[in-house]
């Protein structure tokens, strides 16, 4: 072999736009890194300077990310990477929600004695990944970006060692996740068996010049890889580890993962559906295939996630059911996404929306747990309106957001989604959607009920005052969920861009 | 005032809601009780009906302009959604009747009302916000985000300060109306799109979906499955027999405000929605489904009064007295002619001075006794005769004596409907006749007769605040009996452009409308554009 | 026959681990005890029920060197060819830099953390 035909010497430099692009990532990791080292420098007292640093770097990693939105794509690392609008809408997103789920657990942590430094780590480690995850291209790459989040996040989920319930979340969450990881991997391995590359540009190219159809091979690889996506956003059938973890796992994790964790899953699956089965000039019969499939799947989530909804009375798994419902309707958009002129776009302000109303809804929980995430039953949240009328406020907002009710973001999130199902001629799918809607109002409901038409239950152990940090997150969740609500054209704007540069 | 002068309607419309928010920063206890926000709610509420006022003397009843006073702001623009209000010879009134009772339900709860009082009123306020909206949005999307905003300040109201079973008809309300309103929310979508396939650009202003064409006049075309789900949704709310279960539970566990707020406004909602959107929109199903309806309706009207008639509770009594007047609304909508269209508008303001006058009095006697059961009462004409008189007059306005204005109403969406179907008419018209007959014996066993319960001899006649409460609807009852033509003439216009939009014969006949839809396209609309 | 070198390894490799086993066997003195007789010296009894508890240290441990071990793995290709890209800049250079920068956070984290202390 000739030495100098392997040297591909465009990989040994870095243009001002690369590492411009790339800034993010290396800001994060940096801050990562020196919050690493103070958390294990004894001079200093940790806790507090971790925090602190941790917090800053995501949220100076997210106006970075935030000032690369409108810049154009750069392809980086040999087309592993790619920089574009649509990576950099949601670096934003993950940063964002890994800062509000440090500020939330600040207090959570001190009243669950477990201030430890790791804690930040995770945290910032798994919107690392996320972050890598959203604006990778290959494979590969997506998979170990993908293993970096969900290592972090099985450690976080049972982060509180001492409870069971947070062990066997961990235990459940790892075994599964480890099991969809295998089969995401299989996939991947079939795929580059059929399409000798993976990188899905490539992958896609390929998809694209086979007229006559493909392999099973290349049916086989997509589906493993489409199914172990199914696994990370929780759609039905492959659901069942979702309530159990979001039960387990400390009040603010759960929060991050319906908000980062989803919408990375969400975001990445958006890349690789396009390119694998659902995308432009994709064969007809491979896109009705993928169609009729995750139409069941879209249906099946909807209903079972609503339905066992209704009858939960601990918040934290009647938000997992929701959550588990929400991503049913997600799927609806993704569905619409090629058939509407929206595109992709309602699906990722929906991603948004609910990143927003969710982060908000488990702050106001990680606020009221008590010790152990105790006290976060339907009845503990008898009366809070007089208990703590602003968080009975803040959280009826969430809840009605979820429930898509005007003028919150939920409800023009919902209303985006739908219109875009509509135009791509999936009625029957909007009307059982709208239906399920219906339905997700009797649980929502039932909180407000609890908190503002019942009576405080006799014996209620008192509230803890509310943090500075956790109030502030409340506070903008809300203002950013009525905004979203009564404004969502500049949000929209966003989305689209980020999907136009897709 | 510049701003004021161009922005009326929205300066109207959010007023409450600002003075809510504002209201919020009112002690709720001060030195003397709770007078400061309960003067402040008051205020505000008359400074809305002033500006209400304004709104009219602005209005033009013979203006070229199909909707007046029209503001229009972009808000989404990628989808053609417009921050979009307009009044017309219809809405005007509803703004109004809504303008005209909020202040005096909010009189009427300072004694009933006694926990909680800052939310009662800031949600108070915020209902009227709601309901407003509703009624000038003419931009369909607008009106839907209005629709589902006011549900909520009425749940609310229900749930927290309503009767024993209050939870439960507060859900039962919730659900029935969201059910109903998620299956227009898809229509509304649909029609969206058609504008789209049809005109090539996003809009859901009123006045561009009323210009689209869609295929109609079978049972499964898009324009009947559409009707159907808009009529869905308005029938709830109207309500319209089988759909009114929710309405007795609501009425009967909400608060008296509450129940006045539901029945002269809320339910109101469901015939504007009729008018406005459900009948331009879509002729030929209106066509279609009009014996249907009618007959429907007319069931609604015998079978509300027959229910009423044995009711042992009054509010109860009242409620189902509902089902039976809201009938009456439906039946001469749809005689689709201008009788009855004009006085089905009018019977909706009737019903909402005289079905809020009698919660009003019925929430007066429970404030008093603690129970709303008849058989609790008997005599009371003689421990406070004033009540009684009020009572009275109010009981005649619902029966339609000649000279109150329940009178007017009835008389024409019968004359109307009778040209479109007799023999339903005729059955309609035995409603009337019972509803004199449920209306009079109750009052006849509550007011007169020996006094049967010792609790009733030393009943306190009205206060100079219930009188004041109820000064105004009985003004109301005589002037609208009296001089009905007083309201006719801002309807008039509006009613005809309704009529020349929504009755097929009409239409075709009329070529002074350019903007009906004189010819149907017939075109597949999956394969549109 | 360029692998030829490569068989002399292999040879030389063989003949000098035989002669130094041998050599040891013939030569040491024997103190035999059972522990030391155990097939693997490591203070574990390889015969038993397998559902024994250990010290969590061991998988510490194991981990720790697994990490190190694997991350070392990365220095070998690097090795091969990293003379011919110094022709073009210091670029893989830096990037290795980083790397075992990384590598010392890593170590010093465990280090501060006790993980590398027995007691």
């Amino acid at each position: 072999m000739d030495a100098s035909t392997t040297i591909r010497a465009d990989l040994l430099t870095l243009t001002s736009e690369q590492a411009m692009m790339l800034s993010p990532y290396l800001w994060v990791f940096g801050g990562t890194v020196l919050a690493m080292i103070l958390s294990v420098t004894r001079a200093i007292q940790p806790r507090l300077p971790v925090f602190i640093v941790s917090v800053l770097t995501a949220l100076v990693g997210m106006v970075v990310s935030l000032g690369l939105f409108a810049a154009d794509r750069v392809m980086l690392f040999n087309n592993m990477m790619v920089g574009d609008s649509y990576a950099n809408f949601f670096n934003v997103v993950f940063l964002a929600s890994a800062a509000l789920t440090m500020l939330a657990s600040f207090e959570y942590l001190d009243q669950e004695r477990l201030q430890y430094g790791e804690y930040y780590l995770l945290v910032l480690f798994a919107a690392l990944g996320m972050m890598l995850m959203a604006s990778a291209l290959d494979l590969i790459v997506i998979f170990i970006a993908l293993e970096l989040m969900s290592l972090s996040v099985y450690v976080l989920v049972g982060f509180r060692r001492a409870d069971r319930r947070s062990n066997e979340a961990a235990m459940k969450y790892f075994i599964l996740g480890a099991a969809a990881s295998a089969i995401l991997l299989y996939g991947t391995a079939l795929l580059y068996g059929a399409t000798q590359s993976t990188n899905i540009r490539d992958i896609q190219a390929f998809v694209q010049s086979q007229s006559g159809g493909v392999s099973i091979m290349f049916t086989l690889g997509a589906w493993l890889v489409i199914v172990g996506f199914l696994f990370k956003i929780a759609s039905v059938p492959f659901h069942m580890w979702m309530p159990d973890v979001y039960e387990g796992a400390p009040t603010p994790i759960t929060g991050f993962m319906t908000t980062g964790l989803k919408a990375a899953a969400f975001a990445t699956f958006v890349r690789i559906f396009i390119s694998t089965g659902y995308g432009d000039g994709l064969p007809a019969a491979i896109q009705s295939h993928m169609h009729d499939i995750i139409v069941v799947c879209a249906v099946l989530t909807m209903v079972i996630g609503n339905a066992v909804a209704l009858t939960q009375t601990n918040l934290k798994r009647m938000l997992a059911y929701s959550s588990i419902a929400h991503t049913g309707y997600i799927l609806v958009g993704m569905i619409a996404g090629q058939g509407s002129e929206q595109g992709y776009a309602p699906v990722v302000l929906y991603l948004v929306a609910y990143a927003v109303m969710n982060m908000g809804a488990f702050a106001v929980l990680a606020i009221l747990a008590a010790r152990a995430d105790q006290g976060l039953n339907l009845r503990d949240f008898s009366g809070l309106s007089s208990r703590q009328p602003w968080l009975a406020f803040a959280m009826s907002v969430f809840l009605l957001s979820m429930a898509g009710i005007p003028p919150t973001a939920g409800f023009a999130a919902k209303y985006l989604l739908f219109y875009s199902a509509v135009q791509a001629h999936e009625i029957g799918l909007v009307v059982i959607s709208v239906l399920c809607s219906a339905i997700s109002v009797y649980y929502y409901l039932r909180v407000l009920v609890h908190m503002y038409m019942h009576e405080p239950e006799e014996g209620a152990a008192p509230l803890r005052p509310v943090s500075v940090w956790a109030a502030a997150v409340v506070a903008s969740m809300v203002v950013l969920t009525v905004q979203i609500g009564t404004l969502p054209a500049g949000m929209l704007a966003a989305a689209k861009r980020a999907v136009m540069s897709l | 005032m510049a701003w004021l002068d161009s922005h009326l309607l929205t300066a109207t419309v959010f007023l409450p809601l600002a003075w809510a928010l504002a209201g919020l920063l009112v002690p709720a206890r001060a030195e003397g009780g709770s007078g400061a926000i309960k003067s402040w709610t008051l205020v505000g509420s008359l400074v809305t009906f002033a500006l209400s006022l304004l709104v009219y003397g602005r209005f033009e009843a013979t203006g070229a302009a199909e909707f007046q006073l029209q503001e229009v702001a972009e808000w989404i623009p990628n989808l053609g959604i417009s921050y979009n209000v307009g009044i017309d010879g219809i809405s005007l009134w509803l703004i109004l009747l809504t303008t005209f009772l909020t202040p005096i339900v909010i009189l009427s709860s300072y004694q009933a009302i006694d926990r909680r009082e800052k939310e009662y009123y800031a949600l108070l306020l915020a209902l009227e916000t709601g309901m407003l909206g509703a009624f000038v949005a003419i931009d369909i999307f607008l009106f839907y985000v209005f629709w589902e905003v006011m549900l909520l300040p009425m749940y609310l109201l229900i749930g927290i300060w309503g009767g024993r079973e209050r939870i439960y008809a507060a859900m039962k309300f919730f659900l029935y109306t969201v059910v109903g309103s998620l299956l227009m929310l898809v229509a509304i979508f649909y029609l969206a799109y058609q504008h789209k396939v049809q005109f090539g650009s996003y809009s859901t202003a009123l006045l561009d979906l009323y210009k689209l064409s869609i295929p109609g006049g079978e049972l499964l075309a898009p324009q009947s499955i559409l009707f159907l789900a808009f009529a869905l949704a308005f029938a709830i709310k109207v309500p319209l027999f089988p759909l009114h279960t929710w309405l007795p539970d609501a009425h009967v566990q909400a608060p008296t405000a509450g129940s006045v707020i539901l029945a002269s406004v809320l339910l109101k909602m469901g015939g504007y929605g009729f008018i406005r959107f459900a009948f331009p929109l879509f002729p030929q199903a209106v066509a279609l489904f009009q014996v249907a309806f009618m007959t429907i309706a007319a069931i609604a009207i015998v079978y509300g009064a027959w229910v009423a008639m044995v009711q042992p509770d009054i509010k109860k009594l009242v409620a189902y007295s509902s089902v039976s007047h809201m009938g009456f609304v439906i039946l001469g909508l749809f005689s689709l002619n201008a009788l009855g269209v004009t006085g089905s508008i009018y019977q909706m303001l009737n019903h909402g001075i005289s079905t809020g006058g009698l919660f009003l009095l019925v929430g007066m006697i429970y404030e008093r006794r603690h129970t709303r059961a008849i058989a609790d009462f008997g005599g009371i004409s003689r421990t406070m005769p004033l009540f009684a008189l009020a009572f009275m007059i109010i009981t005649l306005s619902s029966v339609a004596l000649p000279g109150t204005n329940g009178f007017v109403g009835e008389f024409l969406i019968l004359l109307g409907s009778w040209s479109a179907s007799p023999a339903l008419t005729a059955v309609s018209a035995l409603g009337v006749i019972f509803g004199a007959v449920y209306m009079l014996w109750m009052f006849q066993r509550v007011m007169f007769g020996p006094i049967k319960h010792k609790e009733n001899e030393n009943l306190v006649d009205l206060s100079f605040r219930e009188l004041a409460v109820l000064a105004p609807l009985v003004v109301a009852v005589f002037f609208m009996g009296i001089f009905p033509n007083f309201f006719f003439g801002e309807m008039e216009t509006s009613v005809q452009r309704f009529l020349s939009r929504s009755n097929l014969t009409v239409a075709q006949a009329a070529v002074v409308a350019p903007e009906a839809p004189a010819a149907i396209i017939l075109q597949d609309p999956g394969k549109g554009n | 026959m360029s692998y030829l070198p490569v068989l002399i390894l292999v040879v030389i490799a063989i003949a000098l681990g035989g002669a130094i086993q041998i050599l040891s066997h013939v030569l040491g003195p024997k103190f035999p005890n059972p522990m030391k007789n155990s097939p693997f010296e490591c203070g574990m009894p390889p015969l038993g029920d397998a559902r024994h508890r250990f010290s969590v240290r061991f998988y510490l441990v194991a981990i720790l060197f697994l990490l190190f071990d694997v991350e070392a793995v990365f220095f070998f290709p690097f090795a091969v060819t990293f003379r011919e890209y110094l022709g073009i800049n210091m670029f893989m250079v830096l990037e290795m830099a980083v790397f075992v920068g990384i590598l010392l956070v890593g170590y010093f984290y465990v280090l501060r953390k006790g993980a590398l202390e027995w007691d």
